[in-house]
């Protein structure tokens, strides 16, 4: 019996590692995770979205999906529509989110760009180092390190502490609630996003092309912007995506370290979600701040493209 | 004449390693000159110290009179062509070329111009808005060397230059390259460890071993009188023979090209211009045009010859057939004494 079984494994680990089997399975599990965690549920959504808001659990009909009676399909835009009516009154956050995400980014992209090259380009104990730094943040909790922020900038906190017994200031600065607490909380939070995938451009540029530049007569700051910077481009565009996208739709950060000032879509959709409970409105401006966004992204795509082909 | 290039008393060692050892050495205008050696040798890190991305630790480099030993490489009248050719994935071949003529501050006229000429110079006109990744081994070469003359400079270094090329390639672009350099007359210095390709290159070649450079002449010099076990073993095929050869002088160490040796039957005996040793057949091998044999004298000398195939099938040895090895007394290169002390200080 434990033989046969053993054997049976054997041909079954066989079967899975031969060429063309093995990688099959390889793309297969890729492909069933996306399906059942980003297409399923954003097909939901959007059947949510293009469905009716009702009293009961729960509070929403979609547009499809199975009943008592079967299957049915029943879309309206009525959600769209009334979004589509109110428009103005989702300008303000919406300008908000694009605001703050994108000044994030920048600071982002302005502090992960040193930190990166130098990382690409030290040695090895150092190297280890600094990505150690930058990643340890990354593995507690994002909620911990926006109660670390606040308690950096808070009235109370250690940067108004060190101005008051410095004696610069007679009374705390105002940090909390304002743009710079939400800068700050973002940045804190995305700047791993950032360095990572321009770590991994800048990591790959050889050495000799340096020299190569600095023979033909560049300056430091001449090979920084014709050499450094157009190489690194990818990682540049995929850092500024990955900390942009995700701020746009930031909500916790906003809430507890940003004021009325700084309402952004996500504290929006949570409200559309959890106070009016229309789930169907609120679907239908997670469907449009999703096309919203994909715009900068298939904008830049298109450039890449363009870029690499000339 | 001002020499080109002045290298006096030059050192250089990486901690406690040595690289580059008091290295002196003259190169005139116009010259191709080879600095051979294996590797380790120092010769990349001399070549980095002429370009400037080394500062040697004594000693001085004078390029057209002028003490360059602390200048920039920026500032200097030479370029490199790098080993891996260290062009710029991300612009075409002519922005490639145009990179150092764009920090030189030229005019858009002149600086098309130029890059046109130099492109048509290595015959990649054709191909000026192509990509590195996009072009073949030998293109992608000849961008490297014409990015590395557009700014003209008095001294071209080159780092392996063949070495990234296939075999059939590398013959023709040696002959190119020689070529090119005779047409611009800009001296070049060539970096390589492989002697094919300095003796086909080279006007002078400078043969190193660690960090020291062991001796300079033209290809035939080293070839023919090498000072030392080292520098003949590194150039092509020899043996060396102790014992007395000489008259009055009981122990010399000789070197001797296999090409100088014949082999003939046991019975043969030698003129008076010629030395006589009996040995045993060992081995042969067939290298196309002709056969390398190998035979031992009785004192286990191992001797190669080099044979014709028409002599190879007269002579048709049996494994340890006894024969005569052959050879004309003014072909036998006498050593320094400490000629075989150097070949082992260096294995």
């Amino acid at each position: 019996m434990m033989r046969w079984g053993r054997q049976q494994l054997v041909r079954l680990y066989q079967q899975a590692t031969a060429p063309k089997i093995g990688l099959f399975w390889v793309a297969i599990i890729p492909l069933a995770w996306l399906t059942l965690f980003f297409a399923v549920p954003l097909l939901e959504i959007l059947g949510v979205s293009l469905g009716s808001s009702r009293r009961g659990v729960p509070p929403f009909i979609p547009a499809w999906g199975l009943s008592d009676e079967g299957l049915f399909f029943a879309p309206n835009s009525d959600s769209y529509a009334l979004l589509l009516r109110h428009s103005s009154d989702y300008f303000i956050p919406l300008y908000n989110s694009t605001r703050l995400a994108f000044g994030s980014m920048l600071i982002c992209l302005v502090l992960a760009f040193p930190i990166s090259l130098w990382a690409a380009r030290a040695s090895g104990a150092v190297r280890l180092s600094l990505l150690v730094l930058v990643l340890l943040p990354f593995w507690t909790s994002s909620l911990l390190r926006v109660y670390a922020v606040m308690g950096l900038l808070n009235p109370t906190g250690y940067i108004n502490q060190f101005l008051l017994f410095l004696g610069l200031r007679e009374t705390p600065l105002d940090l909390m609630r304002m743009d710079i607490s939400v800068y700050f909380g973002i940045v804190i939070c995305y700047l791993p996003l950032m360095v990572l995938p321009l770590y991994a451009v800048l990591v790959r540029i050889d050495e000799s092309l340096y020299e190569a530049a600095t023979d033909l007569g560049a300056t430091r700051s001449t090979t920084f912007l014709t050499i450094t910077l157009p190489m690194a481009r990818p990682g540049i565009v995929a850092g500024c995506l990955l900390v942009f996208i995700p701020a746009m739709g930031e909500f916790m950060i906003p809430e507890l370290l940003g004021g009325p000032e700084q309402l952004m879509m996500g504290k929006v959709l949570w409200a559309e979600f959890f106070r009016s409970r229309d789930w169907p409105v609120a679907s239908a401006l997670a469907v449009l701040l999703l096309l919203v966004l994909s715009i900068p992204i298939l904008w830049l795509r298109h450039a890449e493209r363009r870029m690499r082909e000339t | 004449m001002l020499p080109l290039l002045e290298i006096k008393k030059i050192c250089k060692s990486f901690g406690d390693l040595p690289a580059v050892n008091s290295l002196s050495l003259v190169v005139n205008a116009g010259e191709i000159f080879c600095l051979l050696g294996p590797s380790g040798c120092g010769k990349t890190t001399m070549l980095r110290m002429l370009a400037g991305f080394e500062t040697p630790e004594s000693g001085s480099i004078m390029i057209d009179g002028r003490d360059m030993t602390a200048v920039p490489p920026a500032e200097r009248p030479v370029n490199i062509m790098f080993q891996n050719y260290a062009l710029f994935p991300h612009l075409s071949v002519a922005d490639n070329i145009a990179y150092g003529l764009r920090r030189s501050g030229m005019s858009a006229p002149a600086l098309s111009d130029r890059v046109d000429e130099l492109l048509h110079l290595v015959r990649l006109k054709r191909f000026e808005g192509r990509k590195p990744d996009s072009l073949s081994g030998g293109q992608r070469q000849r961008t490297a060397l014409a990015r590395a003359l557009a700014r003209q400079p008095k001294l071209l270094l080159l780092d392996e230059p063949l070495a990234a090329l296939d075999r059939k390639l590398r013959e023709e672009t040696q002959v190119e390259l020689v070529s090119l350099q005779r047409q611009l007359g800009t001296s070049f210095i060539v970096v390589t460890h492989d002697q094919d390709e300095a003796m086909s290159l080279a006007s002078r070649i400078g043969i190193m071993n660690e960090g020291h450079l062991i001796q300079t002449g033209s290809p035939q010099e080293l070839y023919d009188k090498p000072e030392n076990a080292f520098v003949a073993d590194f150039l092509g095929e020899v043996s060396f023979l102790t014992g007395a050869f000489i008259r009055g002088e009981p122990d010399v160490t000789i070197a001797l090209r296999p090409e100088h040796v014949s082999l003939r039957s046991a019975r043969a005996k030698a003129t008076e211009n010629e030395f006589d040793l009996p040995v045993h057949y060992e081995s042969a091998t067939y290298l196309g045009a002709n056969w390398m044999v190998r035979v031992k004298s009785a004192s286990g000398i191992t001797i190669k010859a080099l044979l014709s195939p028409d002599e190879m099938d007269q002579l048709a040895p049996q494994s340890g057939a006894q024969l005569t090895v052959i050879f004309l007394r003014s072909k036998m290169h006498v050593l320094a004494p400490d000629g075989l002390a150097s070949l082992a200080g260096a294995k």
